[in-house]
């Protein structure tokens, strides 16, 4: 169990994510964009909390995986 | 390069960043514990960012579909009487969306809104052709077009203000608008 908040600060997966808000955000009404940015920001805060991720291959491992292959 | 050698995505994306490759190259000529370290704690942090984005990706999009329904529902629920719709929404598809606030008379106007508008119908055409044949219509032609496409209407109505039958309007009409046919496409 590998907890993301470990490995990104919430300043900068918001600013990753930057561009996939903006995007959701123009689905809603423009006087409703303000709101619906502090939600979803809210949401990926409470995500970032808890969200743990099961596994993550190392490299050599996924580099063992393709010479296998081969 | 060489690293088109990797058929897997991660790997190809991973070393596609020249400090990861440089480091996997050194790490080729030369293995070590200390480098094989540092390549994984990069690799993770990378992994970790795409799996992030992925993750958050869904979330957002989510978020923000809920965010949307709850909106609607609450509107549907607490409808400001201003906001809702004068004409019971049949007439807002085709006819433009008409709210109760837009029908609130402003009682400090000293000119209406209709008085600022020009009544030529000149005064409306953009394109120079057409104002040109529009120009050399009579008088009695224009103001049948103007009160037919800017007033927008109808025939019967217009036949009530000039005090003539409606099928006068009509056929003046249909020749005010064959004339200007004919002389935009000459």
């Amino acid at each position: 169990m590998i907890p993301i908040k470990e490995h990104i600060s919430p300043l900068e997966l918001i600013e990753l994510l930057k561009p996939k808000i903006k995007k959701e955000l123009t689905q809603t009404d423009p006087k409703n964009r303000d709101d619906l940015e502090h939600e979803i920001i809210l949401k990926i805060l409470e995500g970032l909390k808890t969200r743990t991720f099961q596994r993550i291959p190392t490299f050599f491992e996924l580099l063992e995986k393709e010479q296998q292959k081969e | 390069m060489e690293e088109t050698q990797f058929k897997n995505p991660l790997l190809k994306a991973f070393l596609r960043e020249l400090e990861h490759w440089e480091l996997y190259k050194q790490y080729c000529e030369s293995p070590s514990e200390w480098l094989k370290k540092l390549l994984d704690e990069r690799f993770v942090q990378f992994y970790i960012r795409i799996r992030a984005i992925a993750y958050f990706s869904k979330i957002i999009y989510f978020t923000a579909r809920h965010f949307d329904m709850e909106r609607r529902k609450y509107e549907k629920r607490y409808v400001l009487t201003l906001d809702s719709s004068s004409n019971d929404g049949n007439g807002s598809k085709n006819e433009g969306y008409n709210s109760f606030k837009e029908m609130i008379v402003d009682e400090s106007a000293t000119t209406r809104f209709q008085e600022k508008l020009s009544h030529e119908l000149n005064q409306y055409i953009q394109h120079p052709r057409l104002f040109k044949a529009i120009q050399s219509l009579n008088e009695r032609q224009q103001q049948i077009l103007y009160l037919a496409y800017v007033i927008n209407i109808s025939d019967t109505e217009i036949s009530k203000k000039l005090n003539v039958t409606q099928q006068a309007i009509s056929k003046s009409k249909n020749n005010a608008l064959a004339k200007v046919r004919r002389l935009i496409n000459a």
